[in-house]
């Protein structure tokens, strides 16, 4: 399982260097895709289209980044993400900083929170149930 | 409507890469009509930029649209004559207000979206 997820994380590594041509050792999985290696949406794309070719794997939209959620009126007010959007964010993607988030929680920040971690848990929970 | 504007910017040189390595895909984001406006251009990412830009912008004019990815196909860009399109949202066929407006030079293209 720890060499399955050393696999994941080296070609997760492997696949933000390339799409965001960054240096691979400058990638740690805390590392947030947009503050701290400069993505941008259109690179959102290119990670998306790198990971299904790599993984051989359907990553249906709003699934690994759930933005999903933010076309719900329940979740969203004055570009401002609720209370009850966060908490629903939470559960989602715990292993993130949404306490940090909190203070400030405009739509427009929520790329600050994804991480190169969230996108290995995300893939390693994926791989696990295709295999099973 | 109240009063909205939003502006993007994409990188020509990334659209190009994005093109040139995932053409095939694109129908995973992007409508028929989408897809058929980029493949029109003799330089199809030139048009993939602007679709990009586009719906960012139109994101942060009008953050109830979404934003992000899965939001890509919750609006539709309806190209017309000479860069002019309008926007629709998903299953309908109303015409959004908002305006957009097309500046580019070699190394990007920038959209900016307005509604009054």
């Amino acid at each position: 399982m720890q060499n399955h997820n050393n696999e994941i994380i080296k070609n997760v590594k492997s696949i933000i260097s390339q799409a965001l041509k960054v240096d691979e050792n400058k990638i740690e999985l805390h590392s947030s895709l947009i503050k701290d290696l400069g993505a941008e949406s259109i690179d959102f794309l290119d990670i998306v289209f790198r990971l299904e070719k790599t993984f051989k794997i359907k990553i249906p939209k709003g699934e690994l980044f759930p933005e999903k959620l933010l076309t719900d009126a329940r979740y969203i007010k004055d570009g401002k993400i609720t209370q009850a959007g966060v908490e629903e964010l939470q559960r989602r993607i715990p292993g993130a900083n949404w306490v940090e988030f909190s203070k400030n929680p405009l739509v427009a920040n929520l790329g600050d929170v994804f991480t190169v971690g969230m996108i290995v848990d995300y893939l390693s929970e994926k791989l696990a149930t295709a295999n099973k | 409507m109240r009063k909205a504007f939003g502006v993007d910017l994409i990188e020509i040189k990334k659209a190009k890469r994005l093109y040139k390595t995932h053409k095939n895909r694109l129908n995973s984001f992007f409508s028929l009509q989408e897809i058929a406006f980029i493949n029109k251009n003799e330089r199809p990412h030139e048009n993939l930029a602007i679709l990009l830009a586009s719906k960012e912008a139109a994101f942060k004019a009008m953050p109830r649209f979404g934003t992000g990815l899965a939001a890509f196909r919750n609006i539709e860009i309806v190209p017309q004559k000479e860069n002019k399109f309008f926007l629709r949202l998903k299953g309908t066929s109303k015409k959004t207000a908002l305006k957009f407006s097309i500046l580019r030079n070699k190394k990007y293209v920038v959209v900016q979206c307005a509604g009054i």
